[in-house]
């Protein structure tokens, strides 16, 4: 055997592994996909058809008009966007200050980030529940949006650290020697630089909130403030479970964090001070 | 165009550690002034401090007449030059140049004008539109470069500017940067550890270290008359060779025994190292003024000193010997021509109208 044939033989199979992996991932997707435009009655038949029989659009006709779903995508696109921008606020502040300041403590904050993400966000429902009892904010949107802050905070705030620290100091004392104040510094500057890790951040703290499930099951209880991940829940009722409606409802929800995704992934790959300093 | 002017700066960190101490010194207008020393010696602190990105603790700081202590960088008029150039990575070169002057609402034709005309200076017109990422060292360097100049600005600070580069781009930076300041005219204070850089460039040099200066002089100046052991040895390269020796009455004075040779002084050039009678100082000798074989008419000294060549360094025009005799080790600079071999056992005399003489206590010079 030459070596090109041992070339040949070695990206055969690589592709055959990735082509494996690729159907793992996306014959759930499919499914979904097919599933949405089948009529009921061939979801519940015995037999198994890999594509529909009779294409219907009959699923998203009733998902809204018979559920609220544009209200539910409304409340999540709210609820997602309000916590993932409170969490990014909050980890450019506090990312920042852990990588570029000594303070007494420091190191103890970090470990008590570090912990918190051990502890399963379940058992924080309960204290979480009556304190918010107490606040009158049950049953609001605001209390998801707090929640979802509260929770995705210390992993995008330990992560945007850890962009800060590569962006070198030198880069922003020399705007400062430039001509800019701290804040210039940061705006034109630092942000620019960390716009990768910025929209890592965003991304991580985004798919969070908008496929959460269980505090939206406990916090809130009108129809008209569920959220989508709540709503497709409830498509599985006592003694029946709308497999149409909710494969429906699921290829609607992944439409905004997939436009999401193909807009941003090529900043996520995207090097961060390439050329800036010399290494 | 200004001076700047340190009193009694003292920089103290949290945690009692001081990283400079009492430092004073008048920098002229359009003086090219280098800070020398080993690293932690505060020369970069110093620098930092004037630029203003970091605080003073004490001592009182003027650039021009003003007392710029509490003035934030932005409003110094200074530009600085980094180590690792520290340029802004999203913007193109143009842009890098431009955004000082952009700050400060420079119209778009005046910026263009001093971007086009620096990059001119620099030889970098034809990089203008590349990212940082696509240039070598040497011409990021000459961006950070052009990003200082372009403002015109009245002091130009450099923290070790070459010391990232390799050693032939570095010699060749070193005659641009001093061509650059003859050509701008503008105060430059520059950071450096290496002394062949401060020796070559600086108009005066201040040597530093652990946080003090430890003398503020011209190149030639510094180099002939070292105030102490520490200068003595920090400037020049190969160093100063240090021998003890033994303060004695010579003939016409005084003289300096090593081992059973004899050193006569000079007359004319010793002062009254009566003290110092009996006393063990250390000896200074550079490398240039020992003469290996013969010695030629006209110079000093008399007595020989017998030694053996451990090593013969070849650099080319020179050979540098490196000398052994019991306790003391000698390297002496000498014609490729007249080079001795490994082993061989050679006269060594030394030039005694070039001698230094070092108090072994306090190690500041008796004798330039």
């Amino acid at each position: 055997m030459n070596r090109k044939q041992k070339r040949l033989i070695v990206g055969l199979v690589r592709f055959l592994i990735l082509t494996l992996f690729l159907l793992a991932v996306l014959a759930p997707l499919y499914w979904l996909l097919v599933t949405s435009f089948k009529t009921s009655g061939e979801i519940n038949s015995l037999q198994v058809t890999y594509w529909p029989q009779q294409v219907t659009l009959e699923n998203y006709q009733k998902l809204f008009q018979v559920t609220n779903f544009g209200t539910y995508m409304k409340n999540s696109l709210i609820v997602t966007f309000s916590s993932s921008l409170l969490v990014l606020a909050f980890s450019l502040c506090g990312g920042y200050a852990l990588a570029r300041y000594q303070f007494r403590g420091k190191k103890a904050v970090l470990i008590a980030f570090l912990v918190s993400q051990m502890i399963p966000t379940i058992l924080l429902f309960i204290p979480m529940f009556l304190i918010f009892g107490k606040l009158n904010l049950i049953n609001t949107l605001q209390s998801l949006v707090i929640l979802y802050t509260v929770f995705n905070t210390p992993f995008c705030l330990i992560t945007l650290r850890g962009f800060f620290e590569r962006i070198p100091v030198s880069l922003e004392e020399a705007a400062l020697v430039d001509g800019c104040n701290k804040l210039q510094a940061m705006t034109k500057i630092i942000m620019p630089v960390l716009f990768p890790g910025i929209v890592a951040t965003f991304v991580f703290a985004f798919t969070g909130a908008w496929n959460e499930l269980l505090a939206g099951i406990m916090f809130i209880n009108s129809n008209s403030l569920k959220t989508i991940p709540v709503a497709i829940n409830a498509f599985i009722g006592k003694y029946s479970i709308d497999w149409g409606q909710m494969s429906a409802a699921c290829i609607i929800a992944l439409i905004p964090t997939t436009i999401f995704f193909a807009v941003v992934q090529r900043y996520i790959v995207q090097g961060l001070t390439q050329g800036a300093v010399k290494e | 165009m200004a001076k700047i002017s340190l009193q009694h700066i003292y920089k103290t960190y949290s945690g009692n550690v001081t990283a400079v101490h009492d430092f004073n010194l008048e920098i002229q207008d359009k003086e090219f002034v280098i800070l020398v020393g080993p690293s932690g010696c505060g020369k970069s602190t110093t620098l930092r401090m004037i630029a203003g990105l970091e605080e003073i603790t004490s001592g009182e700081l003027y650039i021009g007449d003003r007392l710029v202590n509490d003035v934030a960088p932005k409003d110094r008029d200074i530009a600085m030059v980094f180590q690792n150039y520290a340029l802004y990575p999203h913007m193109s070169v143009y842009k890098n140049m431009a955004f000082g002057l952009k700050l400060r609402k420079v119209s778009k034709e005046e910026i263009d004008q001093k971007v086009r005309e620096a990059a001119k200076i620099l030889d970098i017109e034809h990089l203008l539109d590349r990212k940082p990422k696509a240039l070598s060292g040497g011409q990021r360097q000459r961006v950070a470069l052009g990003r200082a100049m372009v403002r015109n600005p009245a002091v130009f600070l450099l923290d070790e500017p070459l010391s990232n580069l390799d050693a032939k781009l570095r010699t060749a930076m070193r005659s641009e940067i001093a061509k650059l300041h003859k050509r701008l005219g503008t105060t430059f204070v520059y950071v450096t550890h290496d002394q062949t850089e401060a020796m070559t460039m600086a108009d005066r040099i201040v040597v530093m270290k652990d946080g003090y200066i430890q003398q503020v002089d011209t190149p030639q100046n510094l180099y002939d008359r070292p105030c102490n052991l520490f200068v003595a040895g920090f400037i020049g390269s190969p160093q100063m060779n240090f021998v003890d020796a033994v303060i004695e009455r010579g003939e016409k004075g005084y003289a300096a025994r090593l081992g059973e040779s004899v050193i006569e002084i000079p007359s004319q050039r010793a002062p009254d190292l009566e003290h110092y009678l009996g006393q063990t100082c250390v000896l200074g000798i550079r490398p240039e003024d020992l003469y290996v074989g013969a010695l030629p008419p006209n110079i000093g000294s008399a007595q020989p000193l017998e030694m053996e060549v451990t090593l013969a360094e070849l650099m080319g025009s020179e050979v540098y010997l490196y000398l052994k005799r019991g306790e003391a080790n000698l390297v002496a600079r000498t014609p490729a021509r007249a080079a001795a071999r490994d082993g061989d056992h050679v006269p060594v005399f030394l030039d005694s109208n070039k001698l230094h003489l070092f108090d072994k206590n306090t190690q500041m010079a008796i004798l330039h």
